[in-house]
């Protein structure tokens, strides 16, 4: 049972991380961003590429790993939303571009690193602490904590600095904020690098915890888009949304493996979107309109 | 020669699945990437009837494509709540429970082992066994498939469908009954798709879930983006590119997976292409998320 509300607290962790980026993205540009799936696989595969230069202490291969994936994140917003953009796609083709990127994401990923299961820290025995009964290793406790701080950084960063205010303003309208003579593309810029670094961050503690695959972007990120749709944040950038979506999600998930084959997660969870989608479009927690 | 018969079946089957994917993304507006979940069903519902009531070909194929006429309520009435990219969402969901279920309902689908074994077809005591009488019936019902979907978006039931692709609002204001039409379409394209995929898994005699994932959703949705939503051969122009290229791949002797992540390489550059710089693809009227 402990174990059970572990794995929920560090699954949820990991989809907040990523629910975060998506819907700051989302907000501002108004689509679903797919490729963002493709970032968290990049955040971990980058890392482990940083990781083979031993020169370079630990945390520096796993900084310069998520400043890869920044830059990853900022080259596609530039190269290929913001043409998008000009030539006035919809958010459905932006939509489908950004599936396209997925899919070019993790199969350079699987061409380059091949597509077998990897291990971030091979021979590394994690060290683990006993918490309450349950054994919590130092990778879930990082997974539990980079989240926490960065969902509060987060929420302080939109609402008490200027760069914050200027997002929000972004995501509430866009095309007002423009008149008001804001410079939207730097701002989306700057979402996108707060985004990619939130995804990839959540690929390298999934990585650090379990291993990594170049197809694992996907799952979490589709986990993520489901939490922060339940969560409501879709309608409105809200970071208690995401952390209650989230939470929501991972609960499912592992109440799923109770009695129910861990095979069957997927499944629950994308079942209840769709129910979520056809009965409350709208998610749990009702978005409160507030002015930027 | 047979293979090249092969790749010519293929390509019928997949133009067939194709156009119908058509029908509702080129034509009514819909965009979905459930669509090899739904030949899937198809595949799995005719197979399974067949294999374990042992009915006869025609029924078991009509018995799919009515298993996914039916089931396609499930994406078809979401689509009445949540529009454009909501709405892909609700399809991906469907797309990724159908899966879920072929792959991990062991007791039915056999999960990852596949159903082995499934018959050719047999009609009217005539069993359809040789690669050229198999291509032969592949492009009839291919050809079925572009008949219906001509006769559907042809006329004033066209002219119904574009208006809601159009402005949805306007047509319900302008006495559309846009619900019906919708769920009716749905209907329609989702069967088809299931014919299509039922005969799939008699040519092949053994499906598996990965036949009908994601990936395929996506590799059909290509196919119509490539060859040009909204019109009528397009999307049997863009199964015909699709299926070719790859198999030039096949004549360099690379490594089957290696060839597999170069192959998704180029179909994830050319979605992000297409739409870019060619949204109506090769002969297309409507302009792909535009």
């Amino acid at each position: 049972m402990e174990q059970l509300v572990l794995n929920t607290i560090v699954a949820a962790s990991v989809y907040a991380l990523v629910g975060a980026g998506f819907a700051l993205t989302y907000r501002c540009s108004r689509f679903f961003n797919f490729a963002l799936g493709g970032l968290v696989a990049a955040g971990a595969y980058f890392c482990y590429f940083a990781l083979q230069f031993p020169i370079l202490p630990l945390f520096v291969s796993f900084f310069v790993g998520i400043a890869l994936t920044v830059m990853l994140g900022c080259v596609i917003e530039l190269m290929v939303y913001g043409e998008v953009g000009k030539r006035g796609g919809t958010s459905l083709g932006l939509l489908l571009v950004s599936v396209g990127v997925y899919i070019f994401i993790q199969n350079m990923i699987a061409l380059g690193f091949g597509n077998e299961t990897k291990v971030l820290l091979p021979g590394y025995v994690m060290p683990s602490a006993r918490i309450m009964g349950v054994t919590v290793t130092a990778a879930q406790a990082a997974t539990v904590g980079t989240a926490a701080a960065a969902l509060i950084s987060l929420a302080a960063l939109l609402r008490l600095t200027r760069l914050g205010r200027m997002i929000r303003a972004v995501a509430s309208d866009a095309e007002l904020a423009r008149i008001r003579g804001f410079d939207v593309p730097k701002i989306l810029l700057s979402v996108t690098a707060i985004g990619s670094a939130l995804a990839g961050a959540a690929g390298l503690l999934v990585a650090l915890d379990v291993n990594m695959v170049p197809a694992m972007g996907m799952r979490i990120l589709l986990m993520s888009i489901a939490s922060v749709i339940i969560g409501g944040a879709t309608r409105q950038i809200s970071v208690p949304g995401i952390a209650a979506g989230a939470t929501l999600v991972a609960a499912l998930q592992n109440l799923g493996v109770w009695n129910i084959s861990t095979a069957w997660q997927d499944t629950i969870i994308f079942g209840c979107l769709m129910i979520a989608l056809l009965l409350r479009p709208e998610g749990i927690v009702k978005a409160r309109i507030r002015k930027a | 020669m047979d293979y090249v018969l092969h790749i010519l079946t293929l390509i019928c089957l997949f133009s067939a699945i194709a156009v119908s994917l058509d029908l509702l993304a080129g034509h009514a507006g819909l965009m979905s990437v459930a669509h090899s979940a739904f030949a899937g069903l198809g595949a799995y519902g005719s197979a399974l009837i067949a294999e374990r009531l042992g009915v006869p070909f025609v029924l078991s194929v009509g018995a799919g494509m009515l298993v996914a006429a039916v089931l396609s309520a499930l994406v078809s009435l979401p689509s009445l709540r949540v529009r454009d990219d909501y709405f892909v969402i609700a399809t991906f969901s469907f797309q990724m429970v159908a899966f879920g279920i072929f792959n991990n309902w062991i007791d039915l689908t056999q999960g990852p082992f596949g159903v082995t074994g499934i018959r050719k077809p047999l009609i009217l005591g005539w069993e359809i066994d040789s690669p050229l009488e198999l291509f032969l019936f592949a492009f009839i019902l291919a050809a079925f498939a572009h008949v219906v979907v001509a006769y559907l978006t042809h006329g004033p039931a066209g002219r119904v469908l574009h208006a809601i692709r159009d402005d949805e609002d306007y047509a319900q204001s302008a006495g559309v009954n846009t619900r019906k039409i919708k769920i009716l379409i749905f209907a329609v394209s989702c069967s088809l798709a299931a014919l299509g995929g039922a005969f799939y898994g008699s040519y092949i005699s053994y499906i598996e879930p990965r036949n009908f994932s994601i990936d395929e959703s996506i590799l059909i949705l290509l196919m119509v983006a490539l060859g040009g939503a909204g019109s009528l051969f397009g999307p049997a122009v863009g199964a015909t590119v699709l299926l070719v290229v790859p198999e030039i791949l096949r004549f360099t002797g690379m490594p089957s997976d290696i060839a597999f992540n170069i192959r998704q390489c180029f179909y994830g550059a050319m979605l992000v292409l297409i739409i870019l710089y060619w949204p109506k693809g090769i002969m297309g009227r409507v302009r792909l998320g535009r």
